[in-house]
């Protein structure tokens, strides 16, 4: 017998067990509560549905102009790559700046990027498609071991990580760490800021 | 005329010393529900399988509802926290890893819900409590008091963290390793505060023991 259980802890444990709470009333608002409920994890990533004003095409063109030079600042620095086996893992803005077109806020497209000679395949996962892992893959780039995706994001706080292989969780060094308190495991945080 | 578990002891005490109460630990075999689920079905939830997804709130929901019972003493804060766990289940069943096991998953959820709860209620109490004296639980022991209460009584008077530790591991059965998952706690802190709450319970208990004789 466990050293910490003997007769009084086994029989005060019996006696919690005991008693039960069983609600099939509550069972039932579970389900009909998330009945309906979009699943978050299915929503699409969806691009603007609405037609672009050439104001707006010259604002997004304008900020892709951005990203790609902030981008390329950034992955030339050799303080912002992680060496993971010798190989810098993520190139990854944690701040972003949107450009907002007349009136309408229009999602940024982001660039994510990661190289990692050894993944055989590489998904983004983030609370912007619902942490889904088929989702939003990464395609291979020319460069063996590079790959990358780019996506539409609005302004504001978004959590991603990588996930490569299907099974290895990366967060971004680059960006912030957040820790969700319920799953345990610590993401990348990455902030589009409206100008 | 002697209390139940005055009468308890009695009968006990002629089979065993160390025997407290009537309710034997055999009890588990009929009112213990498995903890086990098919790994397949946190799964087909996870692909948009309702049917799956109700399957697992029907498994888990009775141990769900008792533990956040034990830990908020409150019923109806107790079927708050764990429908709040299953949607947060639902909502986040795309962050599940297939490799993973989901009852640590699902308990971490619902061990935070309580945490948040409790924080909530006690914020929310302590402006209208102030200044009131408290009860004193030693001059509570009634003739017509439950076994089972003698040691939910016991078991209110354990620190939360303790409280937290000794329900997982003793009446929820799980590992150290899974209650690390759990609680975010070191395998030796968890060690150290099931250990203190197993002394703490055994002491109290015996004094209520000695109390009624």
């Amino acid at each position: 017998m466990d050293a910490e259980r003997d007769d009084i802890i086994e029989q005060a444990a019996a006696a919690l067990r005991h008693r039960q709470w069983r609600s099939p009333r509550a069972i039932a608002r579970i389900l009909a509560t998330v009945e309906g409920r979009p699943r978050r994890w299915w929503r699409a990533v969806t691009w603007p549905s609405a037609p672009f004003s050439l104001a707006a095409t010259g604002s997004l063109a304008a900020a892709a102009l951005l990203l790609g030079f902030l981008t390329r600042q950034a992955t030339d620095r050799p303080d912002n790559q992680r060496q993971l086996g010798g190989i810098p893992a993520a190139r990854t803005l944690p701040v972003l700046p949107a450009v907002r077109s007349t009136g309408e806020a229009l999602p940024l497209p982001v660039q994510f990027t990661l190289r990692d000679v050894q993944a055989s395949q590489v998904a983004l996962v983030g609370d912007f498609n619902g942490w889904s892992s088929a989702a939003t893959p990464l395609e291979p780039g020319e460069v063996p071991g590079t790959w990358s995706v780019t996506i539409p994001l609005s302004a504001g706080r978004h959590v991603y990580a990588f996930l490569v292989d299907g099974k290895t969780w990366m967060t971004d060094p680059r960006a912030q760490t957040a820790r969700d308190l319920d799953f345990g495991r610590a993401n990348s945080v990455l902030i589009v800021q409206a100008p | 005329m002697a209390s139940r578990s005055q009468r308890a002891v009695a009968v006990a005490r002629e089979e065993s010393p160390t025997v407290l109460w009537a309710i034997q630990p055999a009890d588990q075999s009929t009112v213990r529900p498995s903890t086990d689920i098919d790994p397949a079905v946190p799964l087909r939830a996870r692909g948009g399988d309702a049917r799956a997804f109700a399957e697992l709130v029907e498994h888990f929901h009775a141990r769900c509802l008792r533990y956040a019972r034990y830990m908020l003493g409150e019923e109806e804060d107790a079927e708050e926290a764990v429908q709040d766990t299953f949607i947060r289940v639902y909502d986040h069943l795309g962050q599940f890893r297939p490799d993973a096991r989901f009852e640590p998953w699902l308990f971490r959820i619902l061990a935070n819900r309580c945490r948040t709860m409790r924080s909530r209620r006690w914020a929310r109490e302590s402006l209208v409590v102030t200044g009131e004296l408290p009860v004193v639980a030693a001059e509570a022991p009634e003739e017509t008091r439950d076994l089972m209460d003698e040691v939910e009584t016991a078991l209110n008077g354990l620190p939360t963290e303790q409280r937290e530790a000794f329900l997982l591991r003793h009446v929820e059965d799980l590992s150290y390793e899974d209650m690390a998952v759990i609680t975010g706690v070191r395998l030796s802190a968890l060690r150290m505060r099931v250990k203190r709450a197993c002394d703490a319970l055994r002491t109290r208990l015996v004094q209520e023991q000695e109390r009624g004789r």
